[in-house]
């Protein structure tokens, strides 16, 4: 295949910049020359929407989000991909020009079927994340769960056991088997979080100086205490009451919600330090203006909806008649309430039913409830009805009462039966009288319950008293609450703000905690002087109600009943106010949470199709018409492919072709039913997928997600935290996703990721986390002080000189440094190595020998921008893929590429010449080519810009070799071809070269590119690419060679002690039981690892250490970059790595080890003989020896080059230099994951 | 030419469309009764003649005598011309179509016709290159590249003021010298075969008939612009354009007029074609260099135009059929020749696919500036069957439908462009009064639609709403605000596609309304079709005034909707009609009113 040619506009290096001038927005302004509209807007600080342009990709110009308008032209103008022109004219935010975008994305979301968040979150007046606090559930993270659930409620002890559940009305599980427990779940999280140790408590924001002053304490006004305290603002709730809680407290009895529970949960909103002042009643107390007088500078108004509405019959004021509310009020103070033993309800809604189950805890004989219209149009909670008529409450239906008789006290209530009309206002049917019906129930206790409203008398008094006050100001609707704005609670008086049940009417609890968030918000921004009214746009697309679905939808959802609560039995029930409802179990909870059918889209917090819909206004249903129906494909092992999620952009298509090189996915078919799929239909894990995830982390939606690697995948607003790759040495940035105390995802921190990097990833089950000592023939738990003393006497047991200490190329610097120096100072001089680096050492020996230090001269920039790149591939594609992205590039922009490769590699099949040559006949080759390069004169003095030392005694060696050489032709046009180019880059690794022969191999590479003058100028040079994340730290540190060495000397007896942190040679070695046999002659053997391995089975001490994303420090890669490392983790055994390291140090005399990363980091920089600059490393990272090694000629001890070909003798036991270890992942490996796809686990095979 | 008259020639009209009719059968029926009589008359076959009305046709030329036409031959009647004209010398004059000298009918046809383009179809051998050469072909080529700099012959197609037939009309020249001027050693030169609209068929028809007159176009554009390496992109569903096309490389490859050396002039013209799989989008012409590369058939944003970064990177020059058919003649009669037809700024002639409700349908060519009415009265026969003309659609799926008050217009780019139509590659369909104009909106929006690339959002799914849109009305259930809807996506497909497809797909909605809109507002707002052709929207009843109670409407209802005692009216169930027409069709009283 030819590749595809195309010139880069984005490549400006050493070319001088041409500007051009263009009118932005009205204002003229100097852009580069070659950019796009879309760039050249952005440098200028003007964002331009874009749903298919990705920077890494050529313009496509599909979505007309980007459109603009340009001066002259009469249609609308894709800026991603139209280039500045002098003079140009461009509006990138006109009316019309929005117009354009909104209708784009309205045409885009007329074909997009999904849920941004679920049914049940929308439903939910204070709009909690249901999914969210679920999922957590579901992976055992209870206290997330209630942290997650309180970024919206501050009541889920209360409200996980009152609320109505309008989410379970609207969860599709209501098309299966029934709703999932939403409430019950959201309560165990809060229950676990109040029985386990230290209950959740948001951190506080700086004091702002502002007060705000709380007029009730109900749900609402808390609700809005807690979320303006957590923003640093002073509350003050005033309650007229002597208790908090508002209806919480009076309207619901114990039995549902025991007073401690409820007491618990106001604790933890006033931890947060607000106040609460007692006994104070606005109007009564204090008025408004006296709390601005007071300097308060915000008043909310909560005072609920506490007064009872009359029945309006003759007798209503008669002794024995009670309201509803007042009855639960006085039951709830502890007053002496007494009960007759008929007892007869009016009305069908919580507080009745609650009133008629409180009288039959205080001991009623009978208790009537009388509502007006049928069971089905009661307000009343259906488990609650059904609660009382177990409890033995009886039910007359379509009945009201006319009268009330009796002497002294009731007695007897007459009542007329009724019958229903025609639909009301509320859409219930109107009951009518029916005439002449009578009849009478017996009662000596009659309690009203049919209606709340506020008591807005305080308000009242003082407005009488006061015109002018504030109190006066306040607009009141006529059925007698205060009108305040839905969106803000904002009411007529500035300053003042309402919400809950005064505002409302008497309606739920969460719904008054929903207006207390929305309070908060409002009265935030009214404390810092910005708009009160902001409404923060936002947008969903829901597919249908669950009874709309098609039922093929759900058919395959396997049937699972809810769990059902655990109740106190009726027996027990009646005779006390004990709470019925006892909670799930947490097996329980973790069953329900699998319930979830998870609808909301798993991209909802990054989703760009969401975010612009919102900014644009645009609406879902704009263009209802046919949407391009399909299955989610859940076939391959980690990538989900949600078709009708699709917008069509194709970065995925691109982005797997033009970057990735793989061609994985494609367009199917035309017009309206063009689909992105992969390639020949077939299933995504049978294209050449590279499982890169690189079409994940660019679309734009969630047509192609990450599955996630849990019971249930969220999604969460996940913490990032940047950090390096820790497989190979190519150093790629990644971004650790955390929710709570677990990885959820690993993304790419800038660019490109390979599968190792983004999937490779998972938490173990057999972490290590205690030390292990041997006793007897086995490994027993022991405390860490005494497996840190055993392994610090048995490594000193030995006589200095007869210990090894061996570190893994995935130890960070601070702690590779620190195990040297154990090995220097603390051991007397034992010996550092390492197993991982036995082969890889003697290929960038090469280099350490010609000029001065064993590193890299080129960079991946410098790849990106040669003329030649000669690439000697041991299939860098499939090893260090990323690495193989700068030779993609390369190739684009239009470089030569001479691949040199026994197999046709996907290298090779993209180069300009490809020399089909075994690893053993690489030595011949470059032989052949250095040859031609002596013979064309390169070699002669003036020719090299420095002195070189060697060339002649090594030409005979050379020429004989060459000899032997069958494509010398070809060599030497290669050799020709480096020497030729302005900038030209060998690039290799370690498993380029044939073991045997490594030494002279990788020294012939750098000879070539020394007479090519291409060794150490700027822009071209020798990458040899590191296997591991840290190798080149390690050799920087001088683990450099000698593992072999050290290696024969534990075979032969000389050394007697020995320490392996993070490797695992026996797993590693061509021959395992020789390394086992060798290692068990050791007197003593202590052994570092996060998990259990083939070497730690034969360790004297086992010491568990950290994984990355549990680690601090820097890794420097195999372009000499110090990148930081991050771990938002804490370490599975308690200690970070460097902290066992540092404890064991000390124990051998160095008593100033610290144990903080940042604190070594100077120190190790200190001991590395090195060109490092000072400083920490930024976020790009800290390269030493700056951008070009030897501008100041090589680091030999004379200046000069010193040509050699090695020692050239191989070692008979190898070490796989991809030996893998427990550090290169989290927790462990998930080879068995990465096994799912075949041609990726061809290249994890461990070969020997 | 390689021809005498000393035997009696018959020539068969073997082109796609002839095939299609049954030339091939009438041919080798000819050639039976030739054999069979052993006659010594010459059978001959030639390309598209351009009465497609009358395929399959037939000339006759007895020795010196004068050329006589059959039309819509069949088999059979072969034996009787072969017994009376070519051996007794009279020709059967019921079935002749066109005779020299004399003035039968469809001589009107060609009356208002100059053919430069079509010139050798229906004359010559499409597949001899002899009887190309000796009509005159490849004097042009060899005239350019002996006699002429490129810029000379860039100068000469200049000054004969030609334009791209392919639609969008730019002037060739200009493009010409675009490619030259581009830096570059490496050019290519392409021809755009790729006819796409429904009912357009002259690309086709001037392969199949006279190939070798686009290869010396191609031949003189690339020593113009310097290419040495050119393709001809063909639909794959054009197979016996392919075929001839091939034929004719090789032929003209083996005379030195292409490959290596053209003709000794030590340049090298390398011709490939490429079949394309069919994709309309792809005679757009970066979605075509695409698909040539071996990638998805999609456009990509101009600038940077082909002339600049064409194939393959580098700078290209695209023309269609059409106009490179015409280069020949321009070099060959001079620029000025070619200016003489035609008004200021519309030179030369063109070609028209004339279709529909028209009495003679076929391939026309026309020097521009002709007015409507003459092309479709004059040269079509008009409107046949006593209908009223109500619309002419130019420009195939992506044009508009012009109104009969324009129909005086002249026929050139710029008059045509100002109705809201676009003269298009030459496809014209002639509408009358039975013709629904939102109804033909909505077929030609299918058409779009479904071959819309699917990678502008506009296009893609801006012209499936308004198909529904439009699938709503004709169904009956439009509802108010739909019109105002269509124009809106309209507008808005058309300012924001990348390429023409999208920015025309909606000319027919766009132009239908603006000349149609009353017809929309009956379908919405009365529930009815005026042109009674939208069938949800039509009402079946019957004239009780006319029924005599025949019963023969209630036998034929497939729906048991017609009803009624024998000797007395019918009535129709409406919730039970189908309106499959049924009823009126065998209603021998016209007793079935349909409204």
């Amino acid at each position: 295949m030819t590749p595809r040619r195309t010139g880069s506009n984005s490549f400006h290096e050493g070319v001088r910049v041409a500007l051009v001038k263009i009118v932005l927005n009205g204002n003229e302004v100097a852009v580069e020359a070659g950019l796009t509209v879309l760039e050249a807007a952005r440098a200028h600080g003007v964002e331009i929407p874009t749903l298919c342009h990705d920077e890494q990709l050529e313009p496509f110009a599909s979505c007309w989000l980007c459109a603009v308008r340009i001066e002259g032209v009469r249609r609308y103008v894709p800026s991603c991909a139209t280039r500045v022109a002098d003079g140009m004219k461009v509006w990138t935010d006109t009316d019309d020009v929005r117009a354009v975008r909104r209708m784009a994305l309205e045409l885009l979301l007329s074909n997009h079927r999904g849920d941004c968040v679920a049914p049940c979150q929308t439903e939910c007046p204070a709009s909690v994340d249901v999914q969210g606090y679920i999922a957590l559930i579901a992976q055992g993270q209870f206290r997330e769960a209630a942290k997650l659930v309180k970024k919206v409620n501050p009541f889920p002890l209360s409200i996980g056991r009152v609320c109505p559940r309008p989410c379970e009305k609207e969860c599709r599980r209501n098309a299966v088997d029934g709703p999932v427990g939403i409430d019950y779940l959201k309560r165990f999280a809060a229950d676990w979080d109040a029985d386990h140790d230290t209950p959740y408590v948001p951190p506080v924001a700086p004091p702002t100086g502002k007060r705000a002053a709380m007029v009730g304490a109900g749900p609402a006004s808390l609700t809005a205490a807690y979320y303006l305290a957590q923003m640093g603002h002073e509350v003050t709730v005033f309650e007229a009451l002597p208790h908090p809680g508002g209806m919480l407290r009076y309207g619901i009895p114990e039995y549902r919600l025991p007073k401690t529970v409820l007491d618990t949960e106001v604790g933890l909103i006033t931890a947060l330090g607000i106040r609460i002042v007692y006994g104070k009643a606005l109007g009564r107390d204090f008025t408004i203006s006296d709390l601005t007088r007071q300097g308060y500078d915000a008043v909310f108004l909560g005072l609920g909806a506490m007064a009872s509405r009359k029945m309006e019959v003759a007798g209503e004021d008669m002794p024995g008649v009670w309201s509803g509310t007042e009855f639960l009020v006085d039951v709830a103070l502890g007053k002496p309430v007494k009960v007759g033993r008929r007892v007869a309800v009016v009305g069908g809604g919580n507080t009745a039913i609650d009133a008629a189950r409180t009288c039959v805890r205080l001991g009623a004989e009978k208790v009537t409830i009388v509502y007006r219209r049928s069971r089905k149009e009661m307000p009343a909670w259906d488990v609650e009805v059904e609660a009382a008529e177990h409890e033995g409450v009886e039910m007359h239906f379509l009945a009201a009462p006319t009268a009330i008789e009796g002497e002294r006290a009731c007695g007897l209530v007459t009542c007329i039966r009724m019958e229903l009309g025609e639909p009301d206002a509320s859409g219930r049917r109107r009951p009518v009288v029916v005439k002449g019906s009578e009849f009478t129930v017996e009662a000596d206790t009659v309690i009203a319950a049919i209606g709340q409203f506020p008591d807005l008398s305080s308000i009242l008094e003082t407005a009488a008293k006061n015109p002018m006050s504030p109190e006066a100001r306040i607009v009141l609707t006529k059925w007698g609450t205060i009108v305040a704005d839905e969106g803000s609670c904002v009411t007529s008086v500035p300053g003042v703000f309402a919400g809950g049940d005064v505002v409302n009417g008497a309606a739920t609890a969460i719904e008054a905690i929903a207006a207390g968030g929305r309070a908060a918000a409002a009265m935030d921004r009214y404390l810092r002087g910005e708009d009160v009214a902001f409404k923060a746009p936002s947008f969903n697309i829901h597919k249908e109600r669950w009874d709309a679905l098609d039922p093929d939808d759900l058919a395959l959802v396997e049937r699972k009943p809810r769990q059902p609560m655990r109740e106190l039995p009726v027996g027990e029930r009646v005779s006390g106010f004990a709470e019925v409802e006892l909670g799930y179990s947490e097996q329980q909870a973790l069953d329900e949470a699998t319930r979830c059918l998870e609808c909301g889209c798993i991209s909802t917090f990054e989703c760009r199709l969401r975010r612009y819909a919102a900014e644009y206004g645009a609406a879902s249903d704009a263009f209802a018409g046919e949407l391009l129906r399909a299955e989610p494909d859940e076939r391959h092992p980690f990538i989900r492919i949600e078709p009708e999620k699709c917008i069509l952009c194709a970065r995925c298509i691109r982005i797997c072709e033009d970057v990735q090189g793989a061609s994985a996915l494609g367009f199917f078919r035309r017009g309206f039913v063009a689909q992105m799929k992969p390639s020949l239909d077939r299933p995504l894990a049978e294209t050449p997928c590279e499982a890169c995830g690189q079409c994940v982390a660019t679309c734009p939606t969630a047509a192609l997600t990450v599955k996630a690697d849990a019971p249930k995948p969220g999604p969460w607003d996940l913490e990032k935290t940047r950090s390096v790759c820790g497989f190979c040495g190519t150093g790629c940035s990644i971004d650790l996703n955390t929710i709570g105390d677990r990885l959820a995802l690993v993304t790419p921190g800038r660019d490109n990721l390979c599968v190792r990097g983004r999937f490779g990833f998972t938490a173990a089950s057999d972490r290590l986390v205690s030390p292990l000592v041997r006793r007897g023939l086995g490994l027993v738990e022991s405390g860490w002080d005494e497996a840190l003393d055993a392994a610090a006497r048995g490594l000193s047991i030995a006589p200095p000189g007869s210990v090894a200490v061996f570190g893994s190329p995935r130890l960070t610097n601070e702690e590779a440094y620190r195990l040297k120096q154990i090995a220097d100072a603390g051991l007397a001089g034992a010996r550092a190595a390492s197993f991982g680096l036995s082969l890889e050492s003697r290929a960038f020996g090469a280099l350490g020998r010609a000029l001065g230090y064993a590193a890299s001269t080129a960079s991946h920039r410098d790849v990106e921008a040669a003329e030649v790149v000669l690439l000697l591939d041991s299939d860098i594609a499939e090893e260090q893929t990323v690495a193989s992205i700068s030779v993609r590039k390369a190739v684009r922009r239009g470089a030569r590429l001479v691949v040199v490769s026994e197999t046709e590699t996907r290298m090779a099949r993209i180069a300009d010449t490809w020399l089909p040559v075994p690893r053993t006949e690489l030595g011949p080759l470059l032989a052949a080519g250095v040859e031609r390069l002596i013979a064309s004169g390169h070699a002669e003095p003036g020719r090299l810009p420095h002195a070189v030392r060697g060339l002649g005694e090594l030409g005979a060696d050379v020429a004989s070799l060459a000899r032997a050489c069958g494509h010398a032709d070809a060599a030497a046009d290669a050799a020709l071809a480096v020497a030729g180019a302005t900038r030209a880059v060998i690039l290799a690794n370690a498993l380029s070269f044939d073991a045997a022969t490594v030494e002279r191999d990788a020294s012939l590479a750098v000879l070539l590119a020394v007479l090519a003058g291409k060794a150490a100028a700027p822009g071209s040079g020798v990458l040899f690419l590191r296997m591991r994340a840290n190798g080149q730290g390690l050799t920087d540190l001088g683990y450099a060679d000698g593992a072999a060495e050290l290696f024969a000397g534990i075979e032969r007896g000389e050394v007697r002690a020995a320490l392996v942190a993070g490797e695992d040679p026996v797993a590693g070695a061509s021959d395992p039981e020789r390394v086992r046999a060798a290692l068990r002659k050791l007197e003593f053997l202590a052994v570092l690892d996060a998990v259990p391995s083939r070497t730690t089975e034969l360790a004297s001490v086992v010491l568990p250490i950290a994984a990355l994303a549990e680690e601090t420090g820097t890794f420097t890669n195999s372009e000499r970059l110090m990148q930081r490392v991050r771990g938002p983790l804490a370490p599975a055994a308690g200690v970070t790595t460097l902290g066992v390291l540092g404890a064991l140090a000390r124990r051998l005399g160095l008593p100033h080890a610290t144990d903080a990363a940042d604190e070594v980091f100077p120190e190790m920089v200190g001991a590395l003989r090195l060109p490092v600059c000072a400083g920490p490393p930024g976020p790009d990272g800290l390269r030493w020896g700056g951008e070009s090694l030897y501008a100041a000629g090589p680091a030999t001890p004379d200046g000069s080059i010193h040509l050699s070909l090695g020692r050239g003798d191989p070692p008979d036991v190898l070490f796989d230099p991809r030996m893998s270890d427990a550090l290169e992942v989290l927790f462990a490996q998930r080879a068995e994951n990465l096994g799912l796809l075949p041609h990726v686990v061809r290249r994890w095979r461990v070969s020997p | 030419m390689d021809r005498t008259h000393a035997a009696t020639e018959i020539t068969v009209g073997l082109s796609s469309c002839g095939i299609a009719a049954g030339a091939a059968e009438v041919h080798a029926a000819f050639a039976r009764e030739i054999e069979k009589r052993k006659i010594p008359a010459l059978l001959r076959r030639t390309g598209c003649i351009g009465m497609c009305y009358r395929e399959p046709i037939v000339d006759v030329v007895l020795p010196g005598g004068a050329r006589h036409t059959y039309g819509g031959l069949r088999p059979e009647q072969v034996e009787r011309i072969v017994e009376e004209h070519v051996v007794g010398g009279r020709p059967v004059a019921e079935w002749l179509v066109r005779a020299e000298g004399e003035e039968l009918p469809d001589e009107a046809y060609y009356a208002r016709q100059v053919r430069l383009v079509l010139r050798n179809c229906g004359v010559i051998d499409p597949e001899s290159i002899d009887e190309y050469v000796a009509a005159g072909g490849y004097d042009a080529l060899a005239r350019a590249c002996r006699g002429m700099t490129p810029e000379q012959v860039i100068a000469e197609v200049k000054e004969s003021g030609l334009r791209g037939r392919g639609g969008a009309g730019f002037p060739t020249g200009l493009k010409w010298e675009l490619a030259r001027k581009a830096p570059g050693t490496k050019k290519y030169v392409i021809v755009n075969a790729d006819e796409g609209d429904p009912g357009a068929f002259m690309d086709r028809s001037v392969l199949e008939g006279d190939p070798h007159s686009v290869l010396e176009g191609l031949a003189i554009a690339a020593y113009a612009i310097g290419a040495d390496e050119g393709y001809v992109y063909v639909r794959a569903e054009y197979p016996l354009a392919v075929k001839r096309l091939r034929i004719a490389i090789a032929d003209a490859e083996g005379r030195g007029f292409l490959g290596d050396d053209v003709l000794g002039t030590g340049r090298s013209l390398r011709i490939h074609v490429k079949e394309g799989a069919g994709a309309f989008v792809c005679g757009e012409e970066t979605a075509l260099m695409a698909s040539i590369e071996g990638q998805r058939g999609m456009p990509r944003l101009r600038p940077p135009f082909p002339a600049v970064k064409g194939l393959w990177g580098k700078p290209t020059n695209i023309n269609n059929v059409e106009t490179y058919a015409n280069v020949p003649w321009i070099v060959s009669n001079g620029a000025r020749a070619f200016a003489a037809y035609g008004t200021e700024k519309s030179k030369g002639t063109k070609v028209f696919a004339l279709a529909g409700k028209i009495s003679r349908g076929g391939l026309v060519e026309v020097p521009m500036g002709i007015t409507l009415r003459e092309v479709i009265n004059d040269v079509g026969g008009g409107v046949p069957g006593g209908h009223r003309f109500k619309a002419v659609q130019l420009g195939g799926p992506s044009g508009g439908c012009i109104p009969e008050e324009f129909i005086d217009i002249p026929v050139d780019y710029e008059s045509v462009t100002q109705t809201g139509a676009i003269m298009g590659s030459g496809g014209m369909v002639v509408m009358d009064d039975r013709t629904c104009m939102v109804d033909i909106a909505r077929f030609f929006l299918n058409f779009t639609q479904d071959e819309s690339c699917g990678k502008c959002t506009f296009c893609r799914i801006g012209t499936k709403r308004m198909l529904e849109i439009l699938n709503r009305i004709c169904e009956g259930k439009g509802v108010d605000g739909d019109i105002e809807r269509l124009e809106e996506l309209g507008r808005a497909v058309v300012t924001s596609s990348l390429c023409g497809l999208g920015q025309s797909a909606p000319n027919p909605v766009l132009t239908t309304i603006k000349y149609f809109r009353s017809e929309y507002e009956a379908h919405i707002r009365d529930r009815k079709c005026p042109a009674l052709a939208c069938r949800s929207l039509l009402t079946y009843e019957v004239d009780a005034a006319k029924c005599t109670g025949c019963t023969l409407c209630a036998r034929v209802c497939p729906a048991g909707a017609v009803a009624g005692e024998r000797k007395k009216p019918h009535a129709i169930k409406q919730e039970l009609c189908t309106k499959c027409d049924a009823c009126r069709q065998a209603c021998k009283f016209d007793a079935i009113v349909v409204r």
